[in-house]
């Protein structure tokens, strides 16, 4: 029993030292606030590209867009300037970033936001916000974004984690300690050996490696237990969820910049092979819909869109090489369509004739 | 259900509560029974249902084995083939038999079965406990307690994954009445925390990398050198974290099960390996298939220099070790490839780690010993073997220019991520001078929990074996 006590207590002194010695490292008062938020300054300033290139287009979405867009070739088709802010990994609140704090914080506002999405994307604004994700989200926002952080964050957070970000500190700092003992992994024994070589170096070094795979369908798995998240039932409620998402602030913030915003449903793999989707996911659809309709924005939908075919895909959500070619004319004429044909009342009427080419 | 769910901490804490507060032996092993049953059918309600019938029809036939006066040999192969056939079935079913082959790929191509067809999660655990303790009957007749020899296959924190301890070392513990000790917890605690380290931090962590490289269409030499190494990290990590997880458990049910690890990749030799990497398969495959082989052959041949004597008993035991793992053409490889360099080894006189005396000897062997492991693991890992023949001959050596930095930074992954189990072994040499080591060793192991914990608890990967 002494011998217990005495490892127990060993244990627990360690794990106390532990702690105390990250609060020490991280120079931030003990107990934490239990409201975290975005560090103080964005770091990079994203507006640059639009204020030098001054686009009437914008477009965003995750790594979807990159394999399906050609964006010169959208250009041409829509005869207008255009520029892409896709991220791979984005969604919802990253979108709302980049909407509130690039394009609607330039100097010159384009006249379209054109926002590739899938599935429920646009009303789980906690999709992609956690680890890694977060830092992305970081670069863009400031603490003026608590709101943000708040609905992408704070409000799905339980009482017990919110408790552990308080008094725990290990777990508080964790994401930083993670990515401090990744990044020696990944960077280490390069860095040792090749000193020319900094992080930003290793890491082209990587992609030029990983950017082919024997087989694309085997990451399927793992992606798809990621999206899952995104068809789970209560996500699927449209109406249930819109008011807790960010999409009536997207709405909104555009409409007072006189911005149009328009919404690309993307059809995935899986919907591209069974001409039936899933009932809820219909639904959610037909909901969206009518709702961006009775909010002025425009809404292109891919979904039953039979051109689409299971071809064009090397996992479910990714299209195949040079596949863009094909997508790109079909996505810039359902735009050219929306931009001639602007519908009455979607923007406040001194916007009215600003977004016709 | 795995070890590092939630679900699971929930249930097991439920069982532990409720199981001692048992004061009698048959309640503990009757509610231990139940609660294997729940426990495997957690997912697949229809396991236990298998699970029960093999163990009912396998206890039945013992039962008329230990009476039987005439037709032993009869009953003992009958009851070897009812414990093999469901192992058979659902492991090769889809590949050889012709009937059901459409369910799989077609043919016995290298890889796992892409199909509908479900192996039932640790059969092929359960059917080498069934088979030791059939042949173990058959060669000394002793009653049967039906409730501990259910008990004894179904045992839940083993049925998964193993160790596939024998009966002998269970059966003993199951006849008696355990009553709650401290001691329990002070054995169980480290290998919990042990098991969580190596799966949630090492393991974890490092299968998206074996993941990536596994995956490229052309590797260079150095990149499929890096892959072997991850691989070998995680394969060890992830299997022994389960049964690091699996004794721990065990233990605080008042229950000791066998070690299966010790420290593989320090082996000198093929053998040396295979006493100290999954060992209570080892120990199966010595007992019932190598000795009895070897003796057999020796009898009859009387000579060391007959392929039959030095070749052929290593030979196939490590091939039914590659046939256990899978039905892919690469497990075949790799058991021939191990059945080959024990023969080989032994026929130069190398298999023993004591003939290797001096220290440069002993560090020559070590090198020697992990490359081949790594190249082993290689084969095994392969789903392609054109893929890793490509990689061998055709392949750059991707040492040049930028194409070196992408696998230094996986090696460096490797490195990093297999700090925990090189710290753990330096704890264990100086825990007897410095007993301190231990619990400080397990603070910094829960508190790289903490940070870890984030990560989502994946699959264990001998759960498809």
């Amino acid at each position: 029993m002494k011998r217990i006590l005495g490892f127990v207590a060993v244990l627990g002194i360690g794990f106390i030292v532990a702690n105390v010695a990250v609060v020490l490292i991280s120079n931030q008062p003990y107990p934490y606030s239990g409201k975290d938020t975005f560090d103080l300054t964005a770091r990079t300033n994203f507006t640059n590209d639009i204020n030098t290139l001054k686009p009437r287009v914008v477009l965003l979405g995750d790594s979807t867009l990159v394999d399906a867009v050609d964006v010169k070739l959208f250009e041409k088709g829509i005869a207008l300037k255009t520029i892409s802010l896709e991220r791979p990994g984005g969604a919802s609140a990253l979108w709302m970033l980049q909407l509130k704090n690039i394009i609607l914080a330039s100097q010159v506002i384009p006249d379209y936001a054109v926002i590739l999405f899938r599935g429920t994307m646009l009303t789980v604004p906690d999709f992609r916000t956690q680890g890694d994700y977060f830092q992305v989200l970081d670069e863009i926002a400031t603490p003026q974004d608590q709101w943000i952080y708040d609905l992408a964050i704070y409000t799905h957070r339980t009482e017990l984690e919110r408790y552990l970000d308080i008094y725990l500190p290990l777990y508080k700092q964790r994401t930083g300690i993670y990515n401090a003992i990744n990044d020696l992994g990944r960077y280490g024994l390069p860095s040792l050996l090749y000193p020319q070589c900094d992080p930003d170096c290793i890491d082209q070094a990587n992609l030029q490696v990983f950017r082919t795979r024997k087989n694309d369908m085997l990451w399927d798995d793992r992606i798809k237990a990621a999206e899952n998240y995104l068809y789970e039932s209560d996500h699927l409620n449209f109406n249930g969820t819109v008011k807790r998402s960010f999409l009536p602030a997207m709405l909104q913030y555009a409409r007072e910049h006189c911005l149009r915003l328009v919404f690309a449903n993307f059809k995935t793999r899986s919907q591209a092979e069974n001409a039936a989707s899933s009932p809820a996911l219909e639904a959610y659809n037909r909901d969206l819909a009518l709702y961006l309709h009775e909010q002025g924005a425009a809404y292109i939908d891919f979904q039953k869109d039979v051109r689409l075919t299971p071809d064009f895909y090397k996992d479910n959500y990714h299209f195949a090489t040079s596949k863009d070619q094909l997508f790109t004319p079909m996505f810039a004429a359902e735009l050219q369509k929306i931009i001639l044909s602007p519908q009455p009342g979607s923007l406040p009427p001194g916007c009215a004739t600003r977004a016709l080419p | 259900m795995a070890f590092t769910e939630p679900t699971f901490l929930f249930y097991f804490l439920i069982v532990l509560l409720l199981y001692w507060s048992l004061r009698s032996t048959k309640l503990q092993n009757g509610f231990l029974l139940l609660a294997s049953i729940v426990f495997y059918g957690w997912v697949q309600p229809w396991l236990p249902v298998l699970v029960a019938v093999e163990i009912l029809f396998s206890y039945l036939l013992l039962k008329q084995l230990v009476r039987a006066s005439r037709h032993k040999q009869a009953y003992y192969y009958f009851c070897l083939a009812v414990n093999l056939l469901p192992l058979l079935f659902f492991k090769f079913g889809p590949v050889v038999v012709p009937g059901v082959a459409f369910l799989s790929t077609g043919s016995i191509a290298p890889g796992p079965i892409e199909s509908d067809w479900i192996i039932p999660v640790g059969i092929s655990f359960y059917t080498f406990k069934l088979i030791s303790y059939t042949i173990d009957i058959a060669h000394r007749p002793q009653s049967i307690n039906f409730l501990n020899y259910a008990l004894y296959i179904a045992f839940f924190p083993q049925i998964n994954s193993g160790p596939i301890d024998r009966a002998a070392r269970l059966l003993p513990q199951f006849q008696t009445t355990r009553i709650w000790k401290m001691d329990y917890l002070k054995s169980a605690l480290p290998l919990l925390v042990m098991g969580l380290v190596k799966k949630m931090i090492i393991a974890n962590s490092i299968s998206h990398l074996v993941d990536q490289i596994f995956q490229l269409d052309a590797p260079s030499k150095l990149m499929l050198y890096a892959g072997a190494a991850a691989y070998a990290l995680l394969i060890l990590a992830d299997f022994s974290a389960y049964t690091d997880l699996s004794r721990g458990i065990a233990l605080l049910l008042g229950i000791e099960t066998s070690v299966n690890f010790k420290f593989p990749y320090l082996a000198l030799s093929p053998s040396d390996f295979w006493n100290r990497w999954h060992i209570t398969l080892s120990e199966w495959l010595r007992t019932y298939i190598y000795f009895p082989l070897s003796r057999k052959w020796q009898r009859r041949y009387r000579s060391h220099s007959s392929i039959f004597v030095w070749l052929f008993p290593p030979l196939i035991t490590m091939l039914v070790s590659g046939i256990w793992h899978g039905t892919g053409w690469n497990y075949l490889l790799w058991g021939a490839y191990y059945g080959l360099l024990i023969a080989l080894y032994q026929k130069l006189g190398l298999a023993s780690p004591q003939s290797l005396t001096r220290t440069w000897q002993r560090l020559l062997a070590w090198m020697v010993m992990f490359n081949l492991i790594l190249f082993g693991w290689l084969i095994f890992k392969s789903s392609d073997l054109n893929w890793l023949a490509r990689g061998f001959f055709s392949a750059p050596w991707g040492v040049t220019g930028t194409a070196i930095i992408a696998p230094l930074s996986a090696l460096s992954q490797v490195l990093l991520y297999s700090l925990p189990l090189g710290v753990k072994w330096l704890v264990d040499q100086g825990t007897p001078r410095f007993p301190v080591l231990q619990p400080l060793f397990y603070s910094l192991a829960l508190a790289l929990l903490v940070v870890f914990s984030s990560a989502q608890a994946s699959d264990f990967i001998y759960f498809q074996f």
